[in-house]
């Protein structure tokens, strides 16, 4: 599963995972592989990445919205 | 004939201009690859923003967007110029301009004559134009080109679509804060030039008695609560009126503002209607919100463009996207993600035009500057004819005047 994490200034985070936590503006929210086709606000708060060598990530970010598509995750965040 | 030294003076200060533009021309040159780089950055972004949005509009009917997209008769107009803060870059400065005061004249110019139109600076050179004319300057942003971020436009940003959606509550320019209730001024608290807000208490009126009516009244009350029902009914009436009172007593501005003219003093008697002071309001609020700028097309060219920013313009719906238009799942709904992602557009949108006037000023001044070198490479070469010619005749001179002396010594 892909995931990319785009802000207006640069890449933060582009590659393979095994899940990502989100906090979605309805509530905090995990994706793993083979997730509906899902679009959604963030709102200020921590994505947690866990990547293929089960390594940890996080990223603060004050809000955004996240694409969910057929394995591919785009995170635009602010 | 100029002098030797003179056309040598004017050689050498004509090589150090030379050094001096062909360094400027470098330093852009090596500045607009930053700048072009920092664009194709953002490109993702702003591709993956629009796409989304137009995913979501498309498959939503009503007019999506809420008070961003909605039209207003235009009444009040801010301009936003985008221009350099440094010099030396041709005409893309003035062209902006130039732009701005043929809006000002030309299209809003029904507004301008009430003097609803105001210009918004980003860049030195801006603000140094329209800072003189008083009627037009809404202020600068000038620092946000020593670090351009995103979060530092979004602020900017903020500040424009607040002032925005402010002009949508339809505040009047001015208003009168009355007395509603007679009476003994007893407290005064605030001052010609204060800023106040909406619903802020300005003064009040001796209230004492009515206080003392009103605890009266709870009391009896309270006891017939119990007993008569018919007489606390009429009791409760009259504690309404008493609190309506009670309130009028109170002078509260209607808006938010500065004050103006304040007609009261402590212990002067005030008779119910009249004006006890004045609000101005002094929140700027627009209509309309149009961008001009430097559009980057490529290190030699620069194409001016004029944007409306304010009422957002319909995003485009892609037919592609139409089709890919699967069933995706909407957190926490498609309106809600609408409201969310248009002030996000719209920062995304000012942060574009920031970098575009950014990358599109260097491309400016490298062949501007590009334009200087070339031009004192030729003055230089004209400048060298000059001084060999010159020493040319001093030499023949020299060698007529040694063949002459010899030819006189001869005799």
């Amino acid at each position: 599963m892909l995931l990319e994490i785009i802000t207006p200034d640069k890449k933060l985070f582009s590659g393979e995972i095994k899940s990502v936590k989100l906090p979605g503006t309805a509530g905090s929210f995990g994706v793993l592989k083979d997730h509906a086709p899902l679009i959604s606000s963030l709102k200020k708060g921590n994505i947690k990445v866990i990547d293929e060598q089960k390594q940890n990530h996080s990223f603060a970010i004050k809000g955004g919205v996240i694409e969910v598509l057929k394995n591919k995750i785009i995170v635009l965040a602010e | 004939m100029p002098s030797l030294k003179e056309v040598r003076n004017r050689i050498t200060s004509t090589i150090s201009t030379q050094q001096i533009t062909s360094a400027m021309k470098m330093v852009s040159a090596s500045k607009l690859r930053r700048a072009q780089d920092a664009i194709i950055q953002m490109r993702p972004y702003a591709g993956k923003l629009k796409e989304i949005l137009s995913n979501v509009t498309s498959s939503l009917e009503s007019s999506a967007g809420g008070i961003y997209a909605k039209e207003r008769p235009v009444k009040k107009v801010l301009l936003v110029a985008i221009t350099s803060n440094r010099g030396l870059c041709g005409a893309f400065n003035s062209n902006v301009l130039r732009a701005v005061n043929s809006l000002v004249h030309g299209k809003y110019a029904e507004q301008n004559k009430e003097g609803h139109v105001k210009v918004l600076c980003i860049g030195k050179k801006a603000s140094d134009f329209f800072s003189k004319n008083k009627k037009l300057y809404a202020g600068h942003h000038n620092e946000l080109f020593n670090n351009l971020s995103f979060a530092n436009t979004a602020m900017v940003a903020e500040d424009i679509m607040k002032e925005y959606t402010q002009g949508d509550l339809g505040s009047d320019e001015d208003a009168n804060v009355r007395a509603k209730t007679g009476g003994t001024i007893i407290r005064v608290l605030a001052s010609v030039g204060d800023n106040v807000t909406a619903g802020q208490l300005i003064a009040e009126t001796d209230n004492r008695s009515i206080i003392q009516e009103i605890a009266e009244v709870q009391k009896a009350l309270a006891s017939s609560k119990k007993t008569d029902t018919n007489e606390s009914e009429s009791l409760e009436k009259k504690l309404e009126l008493l609190q309506e009172q009670l309130e009028g007593t109170k002078f509260k501005s209607l808006i938010s503002g500065h004050i103006t003219s304040l007609n009261i003093k402590v212990g002067e008697t005030v008779a119910s209607d009249t004006i006890v002071a004045h609000v101005h309001n002094s929140l700027r609020t627009y209509d309309r919100v149009e961008i001009i700028y430097n559009q980057f097309k490529n290190a030699a060219s620069q194409l001016l463009t004029t944007e409306q920013y304010l009422p957002v313009t319909k995003p485009e719906v892609d037919p592609s996207a139409k089709k890919r238009t699967l069933d995706y799942i909407f957190e926490p709904g498609k309106e809600e993600i609408v409201k969310d992602l248009i002030p996000n557009a719209l920062k995304i949108q000012l942060y574009k035009a920031l970098l575009d006037s950014n990358a599109a000023e260097h491309g400016a001044r490298m062949t501007s500057m590009h334009k200087a070198t070339d031009n004192a490479n030729e003055i230089l070469r004209d400048l060298r004819l000059t001084y060999n010619k010159a020493r040319q005749a001093t030499i023949t001179k020299e060698i007529l005047e040694i063949v002459g002396g010899a030819e006189a010594l001869k005799n």
